[in-house]
């Protein structure tokens, strides 16, 4: 008798102790965030439930560089959320890591002591390219600055660098060696990369003019 | 009796291989590993002063012939050097071999020189950008002016990104290839107003 009168206190006992700590309507919430990576550019927004929180650049634009975020509202443990991007900057591609089929990171609230979603950006690189005119001899060597040489061969219309270049880099394309019997310039040789490749049908395209010497 | 003579010689040319192969110590774990850096022929590593390895220009992995026991020291030196590097380094240079093969990274630097020049005629204009390819100096005032190091037996091409408020600039002896430190490049500005 007594016994079972133990029991039944213990019972009760353990019933109220998980009561505090479960806090029945005091929950442990938490906030959705992490850290983007490599961001250099505006246009990135990320996506949680019915979320959408636009993530900018903190420093200089076109500078890559690490950027928190968080969304404004938490979620209770045990909540499942995922993380996706909703939209990433015209010149970056911006995945969340580990990505699942849809470019998201799935999980559960409390599954770890925070919630830390890792986005990695990447800034596009384009070729790029021009027009040749007039070349007949062989030996025309083009370069971009230290980065890159190609050999035209004669008669080609166009060329192509092997080397992408960064959106919003410098390209500078000079003549190292002249073609046998030929004498070329270039015009419209340096540049910003922009946002898509160069070659000759881009407006005011790089351009090498050869004439007979 | 022909097939035992096959044998007898096939079982020689084995030792013999093995022999050429083993070299002096005998064991069971293999060094090697990747490369960076080499550009030209020239390079020639030893482990513990043995046998020379030779690394051709632009190859990426290399592996000691001979095999290494375990437990036991490995030293990674270098007998020469590639002409156009200024350093090579073995990561881990040295260190005991445990149960498995050894890996040592092999990397060498290539030597660079400076690339400068002066800047004339901007007489206060501001703005000027000066770039070879992707590296951008911009240059506030009439004197020197250095671009970044360029890798020996590289070629370089200094355009004018941005002309001045006011000026324009041209550039002199601006294209070329590495050889040594470059110092004779010529930008000469010429006001176009104000």
């Amino acid at each position: 008798m007594t016994l079972f009168s133990i029991r039944k206190a213990l019972a009760l006992f353990m019933v109220a102790s998980l009561a505090a700590c479960g806090g029945g309507s005091d929950k442990a919430t938490f906030v959705v965030g992490g850290s983007v990576y490599s961001l250099a550019y505006t246009g990135l927004t990320l996506k949680t439930g019915d979320q959408v929180l636009e993530v900018k650049p903190v420093l200089l634009a076109g500078t890559p560089q690490t950027v928190k975020y968080a969304f404004p509202n938490t979620i209770d443990y045990g909540t499942a959320y995922t993380v996706s991007v909703a939209t990433s900057p015209a010149q970056q591609s911006c995945v969340v890591y580990p990505f699942g089929t849809n470019n998201e990171n799935r999980d559960s609230a409390g599954h770890t002591a925070t919630i830390d979603v890792t986005v990695n950006c990447t800034t596009y690189s384009y070729a790029l390219g021009g027009t040749v005119n007039g070349l007949t001899g062989t030996g025309l060597v083009l370069i971009n600055g230290s980065v890159d040489t190609l050999t035209v061969a004669a008669a080609a219309p166009t060329f192509t660098f092997a080397k992408p270049v960064l959106v919003d880099a410098s390209y500078g394309v000079s003549i190292l060696t002249q073609p046998a019997g030929q004498t070329c310039t270039v015009v419209n040789g340096t540049g910003i990369m922009p946002n898509a490749a160069m070659t000759s049908a881009s407006a005011n395209p790089v351009t090498v003019n050869c004439v007979n010497s | 009796m022909k097939h035992l003579i096959l044998r007898t010689s096939a079982a020689l040319a084995c030792a013999a291989a093995l022999a050429s192969c083993g070299g002096g110590s005998t064991g069971t774990l293999q060094i090697g590993g990747t490369v960076s850096g080499v550009t030209q022929d020239g390079l020639v590593i030893q482990n513990n002063g043995g046998s020379d390895l030779t690394i051709a220009a632009n190859q990426t992995s290399y592996v000691f012939k001979d095999l290494v026991p375990t437990d036991s020291v490995f030293n990674i030196t270098f007998k020469s050097r590639p002409a156009n590097t200024e350093s090579c380094t073995a990561t881990p240079a040295t260190g005991n071999t445990g149960l498995y093969s050894v890996t040592v990274a092999i990397s060498c630097v290539i030597t660079t020189h400076s690339l400068t020049g002066t800047v004339t005629g901007l007489n206060g204009k501001t703005g000027l950008i000066l770039a070879n390819g992707p590296n951008q100096v911009a240059v506030a005032a009439d004197g020197r002016f250095e671009m970044a190091r360029v890798s020996l037996g590289y070629p370089y091409g200094i355009n004018v990104l941005r002309q001045p408020d006011n000026a324009t600039c041209t550039v002199a002896n601006g294209i070329g290839t590495i050889a040594a430190d470059v110092s004779n490049v010529v930008v000469t500005c010429v006001g176009t107003g104000a």
